[in-house]
């Protein structure tokens, strides 16, 4: 168990090590630099312009840029950006809140909906519930975020003035939209997952061994065949929270939240070299934390996988 | 390991992380709340600051909220004329390199620190120094050879340069130049730019990056300019500016009246509103330069005067600003737009819509249509413009442009870039044409985009070498005669539209639409909204 865990901690740390030179190199290689970018097109002479590289220390060769950014990131510092002249960390923890907030609303609402949703339509497998449900979440899984986005606003906000279109905090009021664009697709993901897994679960000979024994339905499937149908579903839980957290910049756009994904789009626009790389960090750093989380959950729930 | 699933479990655990997702992780006190008298405006702004540090400021979104924050030397009536501000009385020295100010007595900045010459220098000094990397008041300051601030007394400041700086009481007047607290700017170090105090008539209270910038009524302020439409604090007890980068979102929360205000709305919906009686629309045409086109003058084909009268000639630039703005667009002819000092009618009279005089000048160069496609080519060569353009700049506009020249027999070839991405094709000169505007009321800025010694490392993007031309905008910068200033500007403005260097497209038009209870809503003289005087209506 321990030289599993070890050995899958380490796998992370290479990962994330992989992520730093890869986004390093990436934004070096496009053309432009992070001082075009601060001028755009102001009119600065030839001697400024190096002076400025230099004082950002853009002229030193790449590794020793690379090697520098590195240690003083795994101190805490991720560097001043260059537009705002701001600490990164400090710009990154007032929008982490926001996202993290936005991420498990919306988390909340997929595994609410789609366990509700999943479980009747197993239930009622082949039924006319059943078809309809799964109709609804092949749509549900098809909707563009800023479509659906778009669409609740228009009802919710415009015509009944339920919530407000804008999105300032994270108040009950003001994530209830936001949280729904981004939430209802995963739902129906969840919905259809939770759906074929108990399916799957409920053939098995044990269950047929336990409805033999002569259990009621409801235990058979809640205390039999739902724990092993949740295995597939926790490993997607996991992977959807780290794809909700690094995606979320469509719906902070729409309803122009704060958040850690739009921090990282403008970034990237502007060429804030220490912002991108701070906020890619650690996004990629949660989705890989997230990844050995659910990865070692899983050998909780599943102790066979951890033996293999 | 035994564990027991209950369903009212999965329901209560379910449930659990909606509340504890739900609960607030960062407090954020509802704005809006309209406890003083006066109530609180909510401006819906398509751009966020990157700095509210006046020195460090370059955007037009900083100066926006800066010039409620701030008071500068001197104020800017909207007619164009300098009137007294922080400073209650100015000299000039010939040269135009030592200006004395005398200033105010009464004032105080929002933090307490009293208002007086040396708050006038640390401002200034603090711009040129090590603290501010780029901005647009460091390139004013140190392009005119800024030397020091010498304190006389209390209450009078001379500021000195070593070149001549005729512009330099307009340039004061402006947000670049306003004055900060020197305690602040002391207190606060690199932070200063999220922690503005100045003397304005509202006072900084908290920026949400990305979310909103809060501001609250200066009670003490009682030195508004006299061309105010009243004297004293603020009608209004809170300004909120809410970053909303995409302009649907700024009309959807219009529409739910979440904002009062929303800067550069959708066209054809804000014309409806507006027709509807729900919204009030109001437009200002920016002086400086209109929104043109620079045209490359050492790249081939557009290195041929012909090929650049023919590309003017190809527009039609009512049809054009007509399908591109409705109602809200301005077609303009010439380098300057008319609301600029020193504008010459004669300069933007050299070229109307005329496709049969295109076909003949290109016709002369060589450039005809030899294999009936409806483009023109010369010895198998396209006529090729080469159109970098920015999406988030010209996306209401390129396509139409290049549907233009496409129509005149021009192979256009757009490439989308972000602007960094456009700086560097800039300096590189690999472009045919590029976009640009600049809102100034002078003239100046012409010297920076067409004097000759911009060419490299500049934005003198035209690539143009005249003596003549460079001779006049060298004079209008240090010229202190206002007559020969003046025809300065009007030869360069007809040098540069003779020799075609320009495609003049339509002059900007900043559009605000207006909830009906907003009062006394009107524009400062570079068209920002002048808030101090705004009030609400029940």
């Amino acid at each position: 168990m321990y030289q599993y865990l070890l050995r899958r901690l380490l796998t992370s740390l290479l990962v994330l090590l992989g992520v730093s030179v890869l986004v390093f190199s990436i934004l070096h290689l496009v053309p432009g630099d992070a001082v075009t970018a601060l001028l755009g097109r102001q009119n600065v002479s030839a001697e400024r312009v190096s002076e400025l590289r230099g004082r950002l220390g853009l002229d030193d060769p790449l590794p020793v840029q690379y090697v520098r950014y590195l240690s003083r990131a795994l101190r805490g510092d991720l560097g001043i950006s260059i537009r705002s002249s701001l600490p990164v960390s400090a710009a990154i923890a007032e929008q982490l809140p926001s996202t993290l907030a936005l991420a498990c609303s919306a988390l909340a609402i997929a595994l609410l909906l789609g366990f509700v949703l999943g479980l009747t339509a197993a239930l009622r497998q082949g039924g006319w519930l059943d078809t309809a449900l799964m109709g609804l979440s092949v749509s549900g899984m098809s909707l563009p975020t800023f479509w659906l986005g778009l669409l609740l606003i228009l009802l919710f906000a415009v015509r009944l003035r339920w919530f407000p279109s804008i999105s300032n905090s994270n108040s009950l009021a003001d994530l209830t939209l936001p949280a729904l664009t981004l939430g209802l697709p995963e739902a129906a993901v969840v919905a259809r997952m939770v759906r074929a897994s108990l399916l799957d679960v409920l053939g098995q000979e044990y269950v047929t061994v336990a409805r033999a024994k002569g259990l009621p339905e409801r235990r058979v499937v809640v205390g039999h065949a739902l724990r092993n149908a949740l295995i597939p579903v926790v490993t997607f839980v996991g992977l959807q929270l780290a794809y909700l957290l690094g995606g979320s910049a469509i719906v902070e756009t729409l309803f122009a939240r704060q958040g850690i994904g739009r921090l990282a789009v403008d970034a990237i626009a502007n060429r804030d070299y220490p912002m991108v790389q701070g906020t890619v960090l650690v996004v990629a750093t949660l989705y890989v934390a997230i990844n050995t989380v659910t990865d070692i959950v899983y050998t909780v729930l599943n102790p066979k996988i951890r033996l293999q | 390991m035994h564990w027991k699933f209950h369903s009212t479990l999965l329901w209560v655990l379910a449930a659990g992380w909606l509340l504890v997702a739900c609960v607030p992780a960062q407090p954020v006190s509802s704005p809006g709340a309209e406890g003083a008298a006066g109530g609180t405006l909510t401006l819906g702004l398509g751009s966020e600051p990157e700095t509210l540090d006046p020195g460090d400021a370059v955007y037009v979104q900083e100066q926006l909220v800066l010039i409620n924050l701030f008071d500068s030397l001197l104020s800017m009536a909207p007619d164009t004329t300098l009137h007294p501000a922080l400073a209650s009385s100015w000299e000039v020295n010939d040269a135009y390199t030592e200006f004395t100010f005398t200033l105010r007595q009464d004032v105080t900045f929002h933090d307490g620190t009293p208002f007086n010459a040396a708050a006038v220098q640390a401002s200034f000094d603090h711009i040129v120094s090590d603290a501010v990397l780029e901005s647009g008041g460091k390139t004013l300051l140190v392009d005119h050879q800024y030397t020091g601030s010498e304190v006389v007394d209390e209450f009078t400041v001379v500021v000195k340069f070593a070149a001549p700086y005729p512009t330099f009481l307009r340039d004061a007047a402006r947000q670049w130049l306003s004055i900060s607290s020197p305690t602040a700017l002391e207190s606060s170090g690199s932070d200063y730019g999220r922690n503005p105090v100045g003397t304005g008539p509202f006072r900084f209270v908290r920026w949400d990056a990305q979310s909103q910038l809060v501001l609250e009524r200066n009670p003490d302020y009682n030195w508004a300019p006299p061309f105010a439409a009243h004297q004293g604090p603020a009608r209004l007890a809170q300004v909120i500016f809410r970053f909303l980068p995409e302009s649907a979102t700024r009309l959807t929360a219009f529409e739910t009246g979440e904002i009062q205000i929303a800067s550069e709305p959708p066209a054809l919906d804000a014309i409806a509103l507006a027709e509807a009686g729900t919204g009030v629309l109001e437009t200002f045409a920016q002086p400086g330069i209109p929104a043109i086109m620079m045209i490359n003058t050492q790249k081939a084909p557009t290195d041929d005067l012909n090929v650049r009268k023919a590309m003017i000639l190809a527009l039609n630039h009512e049809e054009f600003v007509q399908t591109a703005f409705q109602e809200l667009g301005i077609p303009s002819y010439s380098v300057l737009s008319p609301t600029t000092w020193s504008f010459d009618e004669e300069a933007a009279s050299l070229y109307r819509y005329d496709p049969a005089e295109a076909a003949r000048l290109l016709e002369a160069s060589g450039w005809v249509d030899s294999d009936g496609d409806g483009l023109r080519e010369k010895e198998g060569e396209p006529l090729t413009i080469d159109y970098i353009t920015s999406p988030i700049w010209e996306e209401a506009f390129n396509e139409l442009l290049a549907g233009y020249l496409t129509q005149a027999g021009f192979t256009v070839q757009m490439r989308a870039m972000d602007d960094t991405g456009i700086a560097a094709e800039a300096s590189a000169g690999s472009y045919s044409m590029l976009y640009i505007y600049w809102t100034r009321a002078d003239p100046s800025p012409l010297r920076i985009l067409f004097h000759s010694e911009n060419i490299e490392g500049g934005a003198a993007y035209t690539r143009f070498s005249d003596a003549e031309l460079d001779r006049v905008l060298a004079d209008g910068d240090t010229q202190t005669d206002e007559a020969v200033r003046e025809q300065d500007y009007v030869t360069a403005q007809r040098i540069i539209m003779e020799n075609a260097l320009v495609l003049p497209l339509f002059t900007v038009n900043t559009t605000y639409l207006n909830a009906p209870s907003v009062q006394n809503f009107s524009f400062d003289v570079e068209g920002y909204p002048w808030i101090y005087d705004i009030a609400l209506a029940e």
